[in-house]
């Protein structure tokens, strides 16, 4: 960390702040971004604890079945209402965010690693490397996720759930790869990264100390970005039924099952649906305080 | 710039066969074939069905086959419909590029307009108004946004048909649901990339020179500030135009793009291989004309070329 | 967030789910707009369930394509009301002693619309085509009843032309080796087996139509360019210098013609050598036989060799043969009796010759497709819908209500039901309607209704993985399926019947009396010819937690350390319905048995692969009959060698009961013997039958005799639109 505050070469940063304790500040100060962040880890306190504390206190429980009391609207029994098979969907809900949180997480570190290396080198080499690298960026966006997604499940035979990390995450490097180029190519011949060059630095070391700490960003713009896409990207697969399979349930699965039924059955939406987009809301909006308080050019202004 | 688009085309050319080459042997490694049915043929009935669409020669003489009918520009012929491959890519193509250009107009305009006044406004209630507006579109899946949209204006306000493509009233909820989703990224890369373009020197320069504030954002900064937009623009086109199958699945739009999910479900071979080749070229013409684009908007590239 | 900032948020938020809630089902009798018709009276709209694969009735398969295709092509009977055969273009048919041969007599005033005559040959041309490997059909296994047809559809069965040794001409014979090698070993080499059939010209061969000049040719057959001769026409036997041969040209799409057989000299394979065997005269067509002739064992054959030159697969092999231009004769290898039930399906259904020979793929665009049904095609487009319009050709005009039918292509469950909301379309395609609407319309709307379909749904077991027939048994009997439907949430029929069927507490008191069960009985009966015939299935092995806990036991004891720790259940994606019996036998197996169940969900032709091969333990199926016949319809799927055999399961006694009944001519006593297999079956439990399939059908007011029944075939063209129907609401309609 010091490393990349110290390069932060041309700004003249204020003697004795860095920059991550600016970054920490200005963060603070915004109140809709900490909000959201509150509002995440409380998603995430809730989702990890709520089905032990359901089982432990209303002994809900995410697999006993009440065909009888199947279908029905939120009670002070369950709040949320009951899936067909008689489920309690607060504890479905509560499980499904477990998966959902997980999924995306982890896809997008996986996304982030590859995107970045990838756009990164691409980016600085330039010419022929930067077109064979892309080129492939090409090919693999022509590719379309389905097949992919298919042919493997096809294939492995089994859905688990670290299959679906992988290739959600193997399937949403591209974008990062590509803006990370962009702001590579648009970075690499400023005068700061000329200067570093003209001291001797070497490829490596400018792309890790110079150009990606510029880049960060719109790197961290996308990343957040990419947090909710991942998320929709797993509803989308659960709506196709490629998703996270039975007995176990994502938001993604339960909402795309709460869309079918929304007419008759609104709560199997409501639940679910509201809970999965204020995550993406609030993810979003951390995001955006994030990019305000660590971008390091926002300290010029 | 000629030397650029040559070369960019030779490209295109490996791109088309890579990705021809991939989906001819990955659809082939999926279990079971395109005659599979519930109700199984027997043996000797699909002998004869496997020797009509030559599915009984190895596969690598399927492909070299495969790939000499590519190079002659004939796609073959579908193996669940009556129809050539490329007469399916003609019917349903154009369903698909007019839901996605009337999706993309509603995505640019509302999202660049969103973006700016975003950016502009930073931090203050506006801004966060616009991004909440942009944020609807991220966060609700289309399988949702569109049922909601249907059930408002189609089941409940009778406005417009809920289903079916019929004149140009019925792309309204369709192109709507699928602008939404990338209206928001595109709000969100405008406001980011014109806060970026906002601080630069040259912006500065404009606004000591006297340029009105409308100029200084409009003219001045949206060059700049586009820059990320125009780098999305590429991949969301080809989705929008490409990638839009739920959107036709849920409003029965005649696209391509439900055509082809249904190629893979079929193991229609020829029509997935074919869409998917036509997909890739679209793309790689798409991105050359981004990379153009791209050129012309930032001089710092454009000069270095 | 602070309270101001997230006003928006909120406020957006709450307006979405005031919408999700508040935008319940409407108010009124009816579901969604009912649009006037007064300007429209004779044009039917339908939403149909998707895209139609085609409209070839050799060809199609889907009920998709079904509700064009019988509405576009006569046949000898048609569906009627009910979806059982009435008379079309025969007028009437017999049916031999023995049940092997039926004789349908046609009329004369059948037309194409081209204005030619709808002849018998019409019918066997359907025939040949169905059955002709180049045609590649995938319905040739409907057809298996008829004589030698596998075996003609396979290329093996030959008929002799010439004497040669020890055959006759005239013989049938089977093809079992060509030049020393067996078809297998040919097949397996990756080559075609040498076609005796295939013949060369020295000069160019003009396809045409028999007797039209040469400058009238669809096609000119380069010369050294292989064809494949179909038929002969005059008599096979003895070919003159008159007879024409019907041929196929492998070329591009394909295409058939006539050519004079004295045009083709050179037939590649005349000396290959051939070696045959004489196919039993049960299977020669043309004979009668006597019902001890025909029982009798099969005497030893000995395999003989012939010359390729001798030799040519004609249809004269078939079990279908014209004796004069207005009767068709159809001979079966076994008695039949559910022959009739196939003579209004597609199989049968005649297609123009003409029309098919020019372009054998694409005969049916609207610009080239020539039909004999109430309808014909007037426009198609991919995907969006079917234009079809009164055929003014139609022999009985006056049965034909509509003057236009409009066939939307829309797959989507939500799609259809809400198009026909917005009274975009006049009917819905059945089970059409998302599943989990049904339960708020039903009984709310009077445009809504559920009927009895026949399909059975059920859970299949791989009974090589689980050879205890104990262990599958106490699988049957763990589940309790009465709480389908109420999960489910379309009235279905719960049963353990394996035979689906009308609940025997619905059934008329006429049909009681027919089927010799009282009201109370439980489980399903099937009406198979109204007024005659009743079958009732035997009663499977229902829920009966005790019995479960037995047989796991006797299981338990015999497996040892065989018994399986956990199993699983595998069923395709797409539908929630598979995915929640899946949740609910998991459940249930656990509750009552202790098992532990895995779920194992697959994409749709990776289950179909997995299930036909074996790889699996318990699965999700499902079976669909196209006529309510145990015997000719459902149990054949648990003969040994079917290709439907999914639970691989092979027991002697079950193949001695479906032999016997086969021999069985009085049909009520046949179906006492059908019974009795299907008992012994299911008493084995290779299958769980959960429940029946229903019907759900949407079908605005005014549309009227638009047919409901088991099968969901309708005639669509005598449905007709009441534009005041609101004024005949509460009396009969008029």
């Amino acid at each position: 960390m010091a490393a990349i505050t110290s390069s932060s070469t041309v700004a003249a940063a204020p003697a004795g702040r860095s920059l991550w304790a600016d970054a920490w500040r200005r963060l603070r100060r915004n109140t809709m971004a900490v909000a959201s962040a509150g509002f995440v880890l409380f998603v995430v306190v809730v989702c990890v604890v709520g089905p032990w504390l359901a089982s432990a206190i209303a002994g809900l429980d995410s697999t006993s079945q009440d065909v009888a009391y199947g279908a029905r609207g939120p009670t002070w029994q369950h709040w949320l209402g009951t899936d067909p098979l008689g489920r309690d969907m607060m504890v479905r809900v509560m499980l499904g965010g477990r998966l959902a949180l997980a999924v995306a997480l982890v896809a997008t570190a996986v996304a982030l690693v590859l995107g970045v290396g990838w756009g990164a080198v691409a980016g600085y080499v330039g010419g022929r490397v930067d077109d064979v690298m892309m080129r492939i960026v090409d090919v693999l966006y022509g590719f379309p996720v389905v097949v992919f997604i298919i042919v493997v499940m096809s294939v492995i035979g089994t859905h688990s759930l670290v299959v679906l990390f992988a290739l959600i995450g193997a399937v949403s490097w591209m974008t990062m790869a590509r803006i990370v180029r962009g702001q590579i190519m648009s970075l690499r011949h400023q005068e700061f990264v000329e200067a570093a060059r003209a001291l001797g630095a070497g490829p490596g070391r400018i792309i890790v100390r110079h150009l990606l700490p510029n880049s960060l960003g719109p790197i961290i713009v996308y990343a957040t970005l990419s947090l909710p896409y991942v998320m929709l990207t797993e509803a989308f697969l659960s709506f196709l039924g490629l998703g996270v399979q039975a007995p176990q349930a994502s938001w993604g699965t339960l909402v795309a099952e709460g869309a079918e039924k929304m007419v008759v059955y609104p709560w199997l939406l409501i639940g679910p649906g509201l809970l999965m987009a204020a995550t993406i809301f609030a993810l979003n909006f951390l995001g955006d305080g994030l990019r305000d308080a660590l971008d390091p050019q926002t300290r010029r202004t | 710039m000629i030397r650029l688009i040559v070369g960019r085309v030779l490209m295109g050319v490996v791109v088309l066969w890579a990705v021809a080459t991939v989906a001819f042997f990955a659809l082939h490694a999926a279990p079971g074939g395109p005659f599979d049915d519930e109700r199984a043929v027997p043996p000797e009935v699909m002998r004869n069905i496997e020797e009509r669409y030559h599915l009984d020669q190895p596969i690598f003489t399927q492909y070299l086959h495969y790939l000499g009918d590519v190079v002659r520009l004939d796609f073959g012929h579908s193996m669940k419909r009556q129809q050539t491959v490329a007469e399916i890519i003609r019917h349903h193509a154009p369903y698909s590029a007019k839901l996605g250009l009337f999706a993309l107009a509603i995505a640019i305009s509302l999202g660049v307009l969103l973006g700016v006044l975003a950016a502009h406004r930073q931090n203050r209630l506006a801004d966060h108004a616009a991004m909440t507006v942009s944020l609807i579109g991220i966060s609700v899946p289309s399988f949702v946004m569109g049922p909601l949209l249907v059930m408002i204006f189609a089941l409940g306000l009778f406005w417009l048909p809920p289903a079916r493509i019929e004149g140009f009233t019925s792309y309204i909820l369709p192109a709507t649901t699928l602008g939404l989703i990338y209206m928001g990224t595109i709000a969100r890369l405008t406001r980011s990339g014109m806060l970026e373009t906002l601080r630069q020197d040259y912006i500065r320069t404009a606004r000591a020179k006297g340029v009105s504030e409308r100029g200084v954002v409009w003219r001045h900064g949206l060059r700049l500030g586009l820059l990320p937009v125009v780098t999305y623009l590429g991949p969301a086109t080809a989705g929008l135009i490409s990638g839009s199958f739920v959107i036709e699945k849920i409003f029965q739009v005649p696209g391509l793009g439900y055509s082809f999910v249904a190629s893979i479900t079929d193991r229609d071979y020829p029509v997935l291989t074919g869409v998917l080749v036509f997909y890739a070229a679209f793309l790689t013409a798409l991105n050359l004309v981004v990379d153009i684009v791209y050129g012309v908007l930032d001089p710092r590239i454009r000069d270095r070329r | 967030m602070t309270p101001r900032r997230a006003a928006p948020t909120v406020a957006a938020a709450v307006a979405v789910a005031a919408l999700a809630a508040g935008c319940g089902l409407p108010d009124g009798d009816y579901f969604g707009r009912v649009p006037d018709v007064r300007d429209r009276p004779r044009h039917l709209r339908l939403c149909n369930s998707g895209e139609p694969e085609g409209l070839d009735p050799a060809t199609v398969s889907s009920t998709t394509a079904m509700k064009a295709v019988y509405e576009l092509f006569d046949g000898l009977t048609t569906y009627d009301l009910a979806g059982l055969p009435e008379a079309s273009l025969a007028t009437r048919w017999d049916t031999s002693a023995d049940v092997r041969r039926f004789t349908f007599h046609m009329h004369d005033r059948g037309r194409w619309s081209n204005g030619r005559p709808i002849t018998a040959d019409d019918v066997r041309y359907q025939v040949i085509r169905v059955l002709h490997p180049s045609t590649a059909s995938v319905n040739a296994d409907g057809l298996a009843p008829l004589k030698n047809a596998a075996l003609y559809n396979a290329g093996a069965a030959r008929l002799v032309l010439r004497d040669t040794g020890a055959l006759r001409a005239g013989d049938v014979v089977e093809v079992l080796a060509v030049d020393g090698k067996t078809l297998d070993a040919w097949h397996a080499a990756g080559d075609r087996v040498p076609d005796s059939n295939l013949r060369r010209g020295s000069r160019p061969l003009a396809l045409r139509d028999r007797g039209a000049a040469v400058a009238d040719a669809y096609g000119q057959v380069p010369p050294g360019d292989d064809v494949q001769i179909v038929e002969l026409s005059g008599d096979p036997l003895r070919p003159d210098a008159d007879t024409w041969a019907y041929v196929y040209w492998n070329h591009g799409d394909g295409l058939y013609g006539w050519v004079p057989l004295a045009d083709l000299d050179v037939a590649p394979f005349d000396d290959a050598v051939y070696r045959v065997r004489r196919r039993a005269p049960r299977d020669t067509p043309g004979v009668d036989l006597s019902p001890a002739e025909l029982t009798a064992p099969d005497p030893p054959r000995p395999a003989v060799e012939a010359r390729g030159a001798d030799l040519m697969a004609l249809p004269e092999v078939l079990g279908v043969r014209v004796p004069d231009p207005y009767t068709v004769v159809f001979e079966t290898s076994n008695p039949t009796p559910w022959f009739l039930n196939l003579s209004d399906n597609r199989i049968l259904r005649p297609t123009p010759r003409e029309a098919v020979s020019r372009r054998p793929r694409r005969w049916t665009d609207p610009d080239t497709i020539v039909t004999s049904g109430p309808m014909h095609l007037t426009a198609w487009y991919q995907r969006d819908r079917i234009e079809l319009t009164r055929s003014p050709t139609y022999w009985d005009p006056d049965e034909v209500k509509l003057d236009r039918i409009t066939l939307y292509a829309i797959d989507d469950q939500s799609a259809a039901t809400n198009f026909y909301f917005a009274g975009g379309c006049d009917a819905v395609s059945s089970n059409q309607v998302p599943a989990s609407y049904i339960r708020a319309l039903e009984g709310r709307y009077k445009d809504f209704s559920i009927e009895p379909y026949l399909g059975i749904y059920m859970a299949l077991i791989q009974t090589e993985q689980f050879p205890n027939r104990h262990l599958r048994r106490a699988l049957s009997f763990a589940v309790d399926r009465r709480p389908l439907p109420t999960f489910l949430q379309g009235g279905q029929v719960p049963t353990a019947q394996f035979m689906p069927g009308t609940p025997i507490a619905r059934l008329s008191d006429d049909d009681l009396r027919l089927c010799g069960v009282t009201r109370d009985t439980p489980g399903v009966a099937s009406i198979m010819i109204s007024g005659e015939l009743c079958y009732v299935p035997p009663p499977g092995l229902d829920f009966d937690p005790e019995r479960a806990r037995a047989e796991l036991q006797l299981a338990r004891d015999e497996m040892g350390a065989d018994f399986p720790t956990h199993l699983v259940y595998r069923f395709n994606q797409g539908v929630e319905g598979h995915k929640l019996i899946g949740e609910y036998l998991q459940h249930q197996w656990k509750e009552i048995l202790g098992l532990d169940v895995d779920l194992e969900v697959q994409e749709w032709k990776t289950f179909l692969t997995d299930t036909k091969n074996g790889n699996y333990q318990v699965a999700r199926f499902a079976w669909v009959g196209n006529f309510p016949d145990a015997e000719g319809e459902f149990l054949p799927m648990f003969r040994c060698g079917s290709p439907n055999n999914r639970a691989r399961w092979c027991n002697p006694a079950f193949e001695a009961a479906m032999d016997a009944a086969q021999t069985i001519q009085d049909r009520k006593a046949r179906l006492v013997q059908v019974r009795e297999a299907e008992r012994i079956m299911i008493e084995d439990a290779p299958v769980i039958p959960l429940y029946v399939y229903v019907q759900t059908n949407l079908r605005k007011p005014y549309v009227r005799d638009l047919g409901l029944n088991l099968i969901d075939q309708q005639p669509l063209h005598r449905a007709w639109l009441d534009p005041d129907w609101r004024a005949h609401r509460d009396g009969a309609a008029p």
